[in-house]
């Protein structure tokens, strides 16, 4: 899931900003009724209690039954398991597995609540999110996710550790979970605006509830039962969507054709191009696809994934299914969005409201529990990762690596539980307060763009510790002043993202500083066809 | 069909992308390991 886009298109700005109005509108119309946008709980409120009762039981059935019933199962089968299994699976995951939870790692509340809102604005060429997901998936199964697993890390800053050596491992840990915990704490959010819009529940009740099944998700079995797990919700989820898309047409005041004529005649044709105008390509497509792939390419919560698999040529191989499955998603919501613009009475909830209280007040009862739990699976696989990839980085590259602790892998597995525990709390906690939270993630994804490129330099070109360090603390400098004080004002850029600016400082001050300063071999140095070279790059780095 | 040609489309969109990373990880694919 990526938070941090602007894009300028048609007549306004398209923002994460709209993404945040958007839950907090609904947050605040949970919380009060006489607040904000009252669709989800006013449309809750329309239905019979008893049908209520009985979508939310069902809803609730679904998730403790495949979450837990997986998790003991695989607790009964692997009573000995070993540390390393709880992370990642005894890098054992199959095709199936890896592909299915990386496309669930990288689908949550973008898109599911965020692109409903986008396609108001955009019409069909909401589908960019769906794009740029697709190439950060290809991107990760061809380049990233093949590295770390043939490296055999557990995490990416154990990666940049043999190439640059312990103090840009553990600045990289700090980026990449403050980055990840971020992420965790919206995704806590949208977990409890979905109970919200089932029962009517405040969402601080409905984050808890989620949190609950969340922690169960990961903690049973680790990375093995959010595989599984995974592979039950993505069946349950394309199911509930396909019949959606199938029946939602006869649910509709004038069906398909009513939505398509709407935006014919109301002169917003341009609404149903997939691509969109060029004003949208250049000010929403494109950057859109530059902030996902280069922010996210070098995140733990995907890369973990990889670690997990039989072989690179399972990661590579994984690209189709992952790639495929993440991107219909977005199909769907899009779909539900557009069409709800198109009737009246949604329309008039405004692009926050009306995506919801079409599924809730338009389809059938049956199909909004399925869509319903469907959501929530994908909101809970992404809590799943997001949960286990900081609680990872905080034992073994901070507490393991900064204090030299020699442990075995079944006791770090027992600090990585604690961890994950803790980390689920304070997410559910703070995403009461999500507004500030949110901008925090927004402003984290773009630190993560420099740990991208100093991994490609050390991976392919050279390993300067010094380059490195240059790279990433100018970079770092630069996006704090971009973000904290009036530097863009002064430069006459204020509307330019700090994801460019991060992604434009890491190339220059990464080439210049490579090209100035001494280093090692590339880790990835190839030579008359032979692959080597670690131990060159270690002796000249020390 | 205002749905089936958005579908059509976007599968068409997402399984060019696939397809076409594909054809670039085969050139490597001899080079992956396979545990």
């Amino acid at each position: 899931m990526n938070m941090h886009f602007t894009s300028l298109c048609g007549d306004g700005k398209i923002s994460i900003q709209q993404i945040v109005d958007f839950v907090i509108a609904i947050s605040r119309s949970v919380r009060d009724p006489g607040l904000g946008i009252q669709s989800v709980p006013a449309n809750v409120k329309e239905r019979e209690k008893e049908t209520v009762n009985m979508i939310l039981i069902i809803v609730l059935l679904y998730e403790f039954l495949t979450v837990g019933g997986i998790g003991l199962y695989l607790r009964s089968k692997r009573k000995n398991a070993s540390g390393a299994h709880f992370t990642n699976a005894n890098r054992s995951l199959s095709v199936p597995v890896i592909g299915v939870t990386l496309a669930l790692t990288f689908l949550g509340s973008l898109h599911v609540f965020g692109v409903m809102e986008l396609s108001w604005d955009l019409g069909m060429a909401a589908m960019w999110v769906s794009v740029a997901h697709v190439i950060l998936i290809c991107l990760i199964c061809l380049t990233t996710g093949r590295w770390v697993h043939r490296l055999k890390v557990d995490t990416v800053p154990e990666l940049l550790e043999k190439c640059f050596g312990p103090r840009i491992r553990i600045a990289s840990s700090c980026a990449n979970a403050a980055c990840v915990f971020g992420l965790l704490t919206l995704e806590a959010q949208c977990i409890g605006i979905v109970f919200s819009s089932l029962t009517g529940c405040t969402i601080a009740q409905g984050a808890v509830v989620g949190g609950i099944i969340g922690l169960l998700y990961v903690l049973l079995a680790g990375m093995e039962e959010i595989g599984l797990v995974n592979v039950v919700n993505t069946i349950v989820m394309f199911g509930g969507l396909i019949v959606t898309g199938l029946v939602m047409g006869g649910f509709l005041p004038n069906g398909w054709d009513g939505v398509e004529q709407f935006y014919v005649s109301s002169g917003q044709a341009d609404m149903l191009k997939i691509f969109g105008t060029p004003e949208v390509i250049i000010g929403f497509g494109i950057p859109t696809v530059i902030a996902t792939v280069f922010a996210q390419g070098i995140s733990q919560m995907g890369l973990q994934v990889t670690m997990s698999a039989k072989s690179e040529k399972v990661v590579f191989k994984s690209m189709i299914i992952a790639g495929i499955l993440n991107g219909c998603f977005t199909i769907f919501t899009v779909i539900i969005g557009l069409s709800a613009k198109s009737i009246p009475e949604l329309a008039a909830l405004g692009p926050k409201g009306a995506g919801p209280a079409l599924i809730v007040q338009y389809l059938p009862n049956w199909l909004v529990a399925w869509l319903c739990a469907s959501f929530l699976g994908a909101l809970l696989s992404t809590f799943a990762t997001n949960v286990m990839a900081p609680a990872t980085l905080f034992v073994k590259d901070i507490y393991v690596s900064v204090y030299k602790i020699d442990e075995p892998e079944e006791k770090q597995a027992r600090h990585i539980k604690v961890m994950i525990f803790i980390l689920a709390v304070i997410a559910v906690l703070v995403s009461f307060f999500l507004p500030n939270i949110v901008e925090g993630a927004n402003w984290m994804f773009s630190w993560l763009i420099p740990l991208f490129w100093i991994t490609i330099f050390g991976l392919f070109w050279k390993t300067s510790r010094k380059a490195a360090e240059i790279t990433l603390f100018g970079t770092w400098a630069v996006n704090f002043l971009w973000s904290f004080t009036p530097l863009p004002s002064l430069l006459g850029m204020e509307g330019v993202m700090n994801a460019y600016v991060t992604l434009s400082l890491s190339l220059i001050l990464g080439i210049v500083s490579n090209l100035a300063l001494p280093g090692g071999a590339a880790l990835f140095h190839e030579k008359q066809g032979k692959k080597v070279n670690v131990q060159a790059a270690k002796a000249a780095r020390n | 069909m205002l749905f089936t040609t958005f579908l059509l489309k976007s599968l068409t969109m997402i399984c060019s992308i696939v397809g076409v990373s594909c054809l670039i990880g085969l050139k490597f694919y001899k080079n992956m390991s396979d545990e």
